[in-house]
């Protein structure tokens, strides 16, 4: 096959442009091939995980008063299939540390389960067991071995106020239910028999509770089931009393794979900008290509070669780049697999096996191959123009009558100076895609780095995105809670309270309805996280803000009037604002008490954000108010810091693709370089070889091709940092639309912004030097002759 | 550009445009009425209301409205009034003396016209703005027919008017939109295509004389037979004329073998031509198997440093660099001979001196140590194949007596020469030919 | 008018790709006067040009010692040669090798701003030299391509001119310009040879060759002969028949 002999020709010849090429696949593969195999993935992987241990549908915790009504509320859904009841230990204001790994003391609610209760549903199967449980043996959740790296035989501290005890990790489970702190924030885990006797005989560390899991008829339905299920409870047990959490199947499936699948379409769309680079680099390989072989084109097309035989050899090279890259890259993919497998593990808690997915294989190199070949072919189309005599002309000439912008005569600049500006305008187009490429990923560098600030540096945004108030303790009172508050409002080391409920309210507009997590306080600017994008936080008592997703599946805007519906009771309300937050999978909706008293007029405000002040222990603090009240009274937990324990499971996996970002970045940028400079080189020997014969030494031209260059690449990375300054908010926003997040407030630090600008600009100098020091091998005679390469 | 390219960006920038003025048209709301912006002002009405300080019109929040009261005996007018100016109503609700809400009349807010002044205000802005563009465009558009069409014509005139003044020097200024230069050009691919022919011409010389050197190389075949034949005829000849024959059949047969000599005495001849043409180098090729060639004289001193192994070789003077006839492997050979000798029976320091004598092309190599020397009477023998020294203790030393002999082959070969005397010790002294 | 500027003892070069060698140049001995118009002659591959760059420091000798006014330029480095050349060497070539991208005057300067700082002087000095290789102001501006290829020679010899060399190099200067052009560039480096500058030029032409003082004749890297026309005025008939004949005793 005569096209293949050329191409291979074609390949060996231009062996660093090559290189890049096939460098750039292989990343644009693994990003492409890892997100897609998750993505694609995820969804069967969760069912099977569950249809695994035969898992619960829905979860209720209940305090097991109300046992045979919750029984009855379950039969009389259409839906209900079975169900098991179990005794467990609900500790509400626990928290735990490992004292093996010598992590910081965690603050989460936990519900203790028996181990040796024989189960249908939710069965335990325990990853890297004891070989002999002790007995104060701990089953936890899987997510804890992943994330937080947790082994079997470590010691936990559990801390409930004053009292402490110790259990030693036998082992690890996975439920979906549980998964992952970040979606449910309570542990479930599991004790032996004796000693989860023992512990029940200990009112210190919690209360007695029971522990429902339901299966229904279908998986699917779970939500709907929920509702059903949370619209009767609330008729035999009022708002925050008694029942602890329902959770339902199809809830916690998203938002287990909530995260993961932002971090996925990161990558996917990392890797459609590397296309994109590839792309720049193809469109410029294939013209310099033409450019330089016009005239073994024009022979070949003398020779009888048809155009269409020709643009197949240039498609024939690139499909066989396109292989080889791809090939790489999934095979670099395949390598990567294992910490492919702790990022989704971690992030979704539930043991991830990374394997070879004939679809997404298939998928990534449709993509990569349609993206490659459709390029190539248009830029390479030019050559059907070409008849075999304008090729024979050596080549296409190109001439520039410009005008003289550095006359030498007069120029203030130095010569070699004025040198490097000449040629900087000269090669305009190059330099314009070398900067425009440098740009681009200038930006995505601001992105990453603003990103990674955000997650795990200073998390204020990022929590802010959540929609969580940034309380640091939060107290429930159960009765006299208004001379409690003001007690509390009124203590040293307060700096503030406020109170602030939420309850499932079930929103209304025509004949669409949703169920959003409505949040209820007095006055909206006291609090000290704004979710509010667009309008305002309610006021008066008929007002409501509705977050965009709610605002979405109503069918409803600003300005429309929606109604609440609350134990019968139906009000209007006025929609006067968007709001915005990442938790409860971005429902949320917001009223004043005002509001809240024309749904229940005997309703009180029973939770109660307690801001410390500056350099006050929480934990300290969280003791002493149950000292003072008793949990009879009063539930305390803190409340900060269980948001930031969620947001750490989350660091580990923004660390490893911020990093792998950012290497990538620096590759493509020597690697784009590197050609465009080369390139440069062997089209200018003849120049640069005039030159030295003339007198310039080789640091002149050094200097001269650095004069050329180092404007495009600090102006593009100074350009592309400004960008990211500006677009990294709106960029993050288009990314979590899906969250029904409209707009983002991270932090920008300008000094990341300075340091972009300047770590790209020194990269891109010290590969200048480095390609452009071939000069100096370089003796002017040799630079005549063909034969540099 | 090229026109298509053109016409797809100005159909991209008028689609976007159109798409701009209706996504505009579609957006801008008419009569919309900010709801929160009502409701906000209602309820402090309602406030104000209650607190009893609040007028039966008035401006609240920027907006001036009237209250029309149930109790008010023109509440229909006021309401019916309200509707036909297309004015914002919304309920004044109180509460009533058993906690429930009770109405106590209507808000009417009184709207202004500014919307439609504002709906004009777009228009023109954008009117004026898809005007602005097309003109652009056509500005744009003229400007490129002028400069890829008109100005093109203008540079042909001026070629033409230089081919016409006979300077065939100057070349048409191309541009990839110019399809005129084809012409021109072809004259310089007739030059291409002479030269060319010129040096398909040349290689077809340089083949037919590879074909005839190998067809003389096989024309010794048939000349080997035709003096096996004829030796072969001479004896058989001789046989006969050795019987009784008749005088004149002897004499045919003599003068015969006579004949038969001298086609054999040619054949040889002939033989003997191309054995010399032919055989003569193939065997020199075989035989030698000493290629010289031209190499840098700085190859030599690692041939020393190569044998320096006990610190004992020096040079006394810097080798000049030059090029030489040499082989550097069979020089390298000798060399190693010499030292080794000398480490054999000397073992002294082996001093190296270099000298060039650029009129005799003639590169001198030195090598002197400071031991015994060799016996002055076997000093022309040394070179001898297979002599040895008749001394005792070399006589002890295990050695074969071929070293110097080969040396002084290769040396040979090489087209230079070696000397070997005593000077204060033993010293060989090799001559290079210098290119 | 006997004292040597530039003397080469037992010059090689080699070229090595691989295992091959392939030697160039073979212990060459050239003594170059002041004022000398040398032309190297002989036939494709016989090593003229490599001689050439040899000699002017472009590139450097495999062997051999090159000296100028008794300075060993075969030991400078790359960056010192380079100096040596823009100070006392000037080049014209037979590709001409203007650089496309700038205008004639710019294509001067950019030789003659790395010897001296003084634009003012240089754009003054190369105004004059282009007036005197017969250019007019009107090329000042103009783009090499704009010109025809004598014209744009004769600029090359100005840039060559430029700093006042003590040696031109000339590879072929006349071997892709058509007659008139030839005889106007070589009329150009005759003058430039009667003001004093030495020039070494490789040539193929022997119209061109004749109008040198010295010929010599290289041959597989190997100077075989050489010719003295010194002795004969430039327009003396005579030189052509008697180069001639040197040139058929060498089988030219």
């Amino acid at each position: 096959m005569n096209i293949l002999m050329i191409a291979t020709n074609n390949i060996k010849k231009a062996k660093v442009a090559t290189a890049t090429l096939i460098i750039l696949i292989a990343i644009a593969t693994i990003f492409l091939y890892v997100g897609i195999s998750v993505l694609s993935n995820m969804d069967s992987f969760i069912d099977e995980k569950n249809a695994e241990t035969n898992g619960a549908h829905l979860i209720a915790i209940t305090d097991g008063a109300h046992d045979q009504e919750i029984q009855d509320i379950y039969q009389s859904i259409e839906a209900y299939s079975y169900s098991e009841r179990e005794e467990g230990m609900m500790s509400m204001s626990s928290s735990f540390q490992n004292v093996s790994t010598g992590e910081e003391a965690n603050s989460i609610p936990a519900v203790f389960l028996n181990l040796d209760t024989a189960r249908e549903i939710s069965q335990v199967k325990i990853i890297d067991p004891a070989d002999q449980m002790p007995k104060n043996g701990v089953i936890v959740p899987y997510v804890l071995k992943v994330a937080n790296g947790y082994q079997t035989g470590d010691t936990l501290k559990m801390t409930v106020d004053d009292a402490s005890t110790e259990f030693e990790i036998a082992g690890f489970y996975e439920d979906l239910m549980f998964a992952s702190p970040s979606n449910v924030s309570m542990y479930k885990l599991f004790l032996g028999d004796q000693q989860f006797q023992e512990f029940l005989a200990q009112p210190e560390y919690g209360s007695k509770c029971s522990y429902i899991a339901v299966i229904t008829d279908d998986i699917n339905g779970t939500e709907a089931f929920e509702s059903e299920y949370i619209k009767e409870i609330k008729t035999i047990m009022p708002e925050g009393t008694g029942s602890y959490a329902s959770l339902s199947y199809g809830t916690m499936k998203t938002g287990v794979a909530i995260f993961i699948d932002i971090i996925m379409a990161v990558l996917l769309s990392f890797s459609i900008i590397i296309l994109a680079i590839a792309a720049i680099v193809i469109k410029f390989s294939t013209t310099t290509h033409i450019e330089n072989n016009i005239k073994n084109i024009g022979t070949l097309a003398a020779m009888g070669y048809t155009t269409r035989q020709i643009l197949g050899s240039i498609l024939v090279e690139y499909l066989l780049m396109t292989a080889v890259g791809f090939m790489v890259g999934l095979a670099a993919a395949l390598l990567i697999s294992p910490l492919i497998t702790n990022v989704v593990s971690s992030s979704i808690g539930l043991r991830w096996a990374t394997g070879l997915y004939p679809q997404a294989v298939l998928a990534s190199l449709g993509v990569i191959t349609i993206a490659v070949l459709g390029i190539s072919y248009f830029s390479a189309a030019k050559i059907k123009k070409i008849t075999p005599l304008t090729a024979l002309r050596s080549g296409i000439e190109t001439h520039h009558f410009g005008k003289n912008r550095i006359p030498l005569d007069q120029t203030k600049l130095s010569l070699n100076t004025a040198m490097g500006f000449k040629s900087l305008i000269f090669n305009k187009r190059q330099n314009l895609i070398a900067g425009l490429i440098i740009m681009l990923l200038s930006l995505v560098t601001v992105f990453s780095l603003v990103s990674y600030y955000n997650f795990s540096v200073d998390k204020t945004a990022m929590i802010k995105l959540i929609g969580l108030e940034t309380a640091e303790v939060q107290v429930t009172a159960l009765a006299d809670e208004a001379e409690i508050f003001d007690e509390i409002a009124a203590m040293p080391g307060v700096e503030d309270t406020i109170r602030l409920n939420s309850f499932d309210g079930m929103i209304k507009f025509k004949d669409k309805e949703s169920s959003a997590n409505t949040r209820v306080t007095a006055d909206y600017s006291r609090l000290k996280v704004n979710t509010c994008v667009k309008g305002r936080m309610p006021v008066h008592d008929n007002e409501i803000a509705i977050t965009s997703i709610v605002l979405d599946n109503l069918g409803a805007q600003m300005g429309d009037t929606v109604s609440i519906d609350y134990n019968g009771t139906t009000r209007e309300f006025l929609v006067v604002g968007i709001t915005q937050q990442f938790n409860m999978l971005g429902r949320g909706a917001a009223i004043t008490t005002a509001g809240m008293k024309k749904l229940v007029p005997s309703y009180q405000e029973q939770n109660l954000m307690i801001y410390l002040a500056e350099g006050q222990d929480t934990e300290k603090f969280v003791t002493k108010i149950n000292n003072q009240y008793g949990t009879e009274k009063l539930q305390t937990n803190s409340y900060f810091a269980s948001i930031e324990m969620m947001l750490d499971s989350f660091e580990a996996s923004i660390k490893i693709v911020v990093t792998g970002c950012l290497g990538i970045i620096a590759v493509i940028i020597v690697f784009v370089l590197f050609l465009v400079i080369r390139v440069r080189i062997l089209r200018e020997r003849t120049r640069l070889g005039v030159s030295k014969a003339l007198g310039f030494t080789a640091y002149q031209l050094i200097g001269q091709i650095l004069i050329s260059q180092m404007p495009v690449i600090i102006g593009a990375a100074v350009v592309g940092a400004i960008a990211g300054y500006f677009a990294t908010n709106p960029m993050l926003a288009l990314m979590l639309a899906a969250n029904g997040i409209l707009n983002c407030d991270f932090y920008v630090d300008p000094s990341l912004v300075i340091l972009t600008a300047i770590g790209i600009s020194l990269l891109g100098l010290v590969t200048v030097l480095i390609v452009a020091g071939k000069i100096r091998k370089i003796s002017p005679c040799q630079m005549f002759e063909e034969g540099v390469d | 550009m090229k026109i298509r390219n053109m016409v797809i960006l100005f159909t991209v920038i008028m689609l976007g445009a159109y798409l701009a003025v209706i996504g505009t048209i579609n957006a801008s709301q008419i009569n919309r009425v900010d709801v929160t912006e009502i409701n906000q002002v209602a309820k402090t009405i309602e406030q104000d209301w209650h607190a009893g300080d609040a007028e039966e019109s008035g401006t609240n929040g920027g907006m001036s409205y009237q209250i029309a009261l149930v109790t008010d005996e023109n509440y229909q007018a006021l309401l019916f009034d309200g509707i036909r100016n297309r004015q914002t109503i919304i309920d004044l609700i109180g509460t009533a003396a058993d906690g429930q809400e009770e109405l106590l009349g209507k808000i009417i807010i009184r709207t202004d016209g500014s919307e439609e002044a504002t709906m004009k205000r777009n228009l023109i802005v954008m009117i004026t703005l898809t005007f602005g563009l097309v003109m652009l465009m056509v500005y744009l558009l003229i400007g490129r027919v002028h400069t890829t069409i008109l100005r093109p014509f203008g540079v042909m005139k001026g070629f033409a008017r230089k081919i016409a003044d006979g300077d065939l020097e100057f070349r048409l200024p191309m541009d990839r939109g110019n399809y005129f230069g084809a012409f021109t050009e072809s004259f310089d691919l007739m030059r291409e295509e002479l030269r060319k022919a010129r040096q398909g011409e040349y290689q077809a010389n340089i083949s037919k004389k590879e074909l005839v050197a190998e067809l003389s190389h096989d024309i010794k075949t048939p000349v080997a037979t035709i003096k096996a034949i004829c030796e072969l005829l001479e004896i058989k000849l001789a046989q006969l004329s050795a019987g009784d024959l008749s005088g004149s059949t002897a004499t045919t047969i003599s003068e015969s073998i006579a004949k038969i000599a001298v086609i054999d005495a040619k054949a040889d001849t002939i033989d003997a031509l191309i054995s010399n043409l032919f055989h003569a180098t193939l065997e020199e090729l075989e035989m030698l198997k000493v290629n010289v060639s031209e190499q840098p004289s700085t190859v030599i001193v690692s041939m020393f440093t190569d044998m320096d192994n006990f610190g004992k070789i020096h040079f006394k003077n810097e080798l000049p660099a030059c090029l030489i006839f040499c082989d550097s492997l069979r020089l390298g050979q000798v060399i190693d001979n010499i030292i080794s000798n000398s480490y054999k029976y000397a073992d002294t320091d082996i001093d190296i001196w270099f000298n060039l004598d650029k009129t005799d092309k003639k590169l001198t190599i030195k090598i002197k140590d400071y031991g015994a020397g060799v016996d002055p009477d076997e000093c022309p023998l040394v070179c001898e194949k297979f002599f040895r020294g008749s001394g005792e203790s070399i006589q002890n030393t295990p050695g074969s007596g071929l070293g110097l002999y080969l040396a002084r082959q290769f040396m040979a070969a090489m087209g230079g020469s070696i000397r070997c005397y005593n000077e204060d010790g033993f010293t060989v002294e090799l001559g290079i030919r210098v290119v | 008018m006997s004292n040597t500027i530039l003397k080469a003892e037992m010059l090689s070069k080699t070229y090595s790709n691989g295992s091959i060698m392939q030697h160039v140049l073979k212990n060459l001995n050239i003594e170059i006067k002041a004022g000398d118009f040398t032309v190297i002659m002989g036939s494709s591959g016989s090593g003229k040009s490599t001689l050439l760059y040899a000699l002017s420091g472009m590139d450097k000798p495999t062997l051999g010692t090159i000296d100028f006014k008794g300075e060993a330029i075969s030991n400078y480095s790359n960056d010192k040669l380079a100096v040596f050349r823009r100070k006392h060497c000037g080049f014209v070539f037979q590709q001409i090798y203007l650089n496309d991208t700038m205008t004639v005057l710019d294509n001067i300067m950019i030789s003659g701003l790395l010897v001296s700082r003084d634009k003012k002087a240089i754009a003054n000095r190369a105004k004059e030299l282009l007036q005197q290789v017969g250019l007019s102001d009107a090329c000042y501006h103009k783009y090499p391509s704009q010109l025809s290829g004598g014209e744009a020679q004769r600029v090359a010899i100005v840039r060559a001119l430029i700093n006042a060399p003590e040696i031109v190099f000339a590879d072929e200067p006349t071997g892709a310009l058509n007659s008139t052009n030839a005889i106007n560039v070589l009329d150009v480096m005759t003058e430039v040879n009667a003001s004093g500058q030495s020039i070494i030029m490789v040539t193929h032409d022997i119209k061109t060759a004749r109008r040198a003082n010295r010929i010599l004749y290289l041959k597989d890297g190997v100077i075989i002969d050489e010719l003295n026309l010194g002795a004969y005025r430039k327009d003396d008939p005579d030189r052509h028949q008697i180069l001639r004949e040197f040139l058929e005793s060498m089988g030219w």
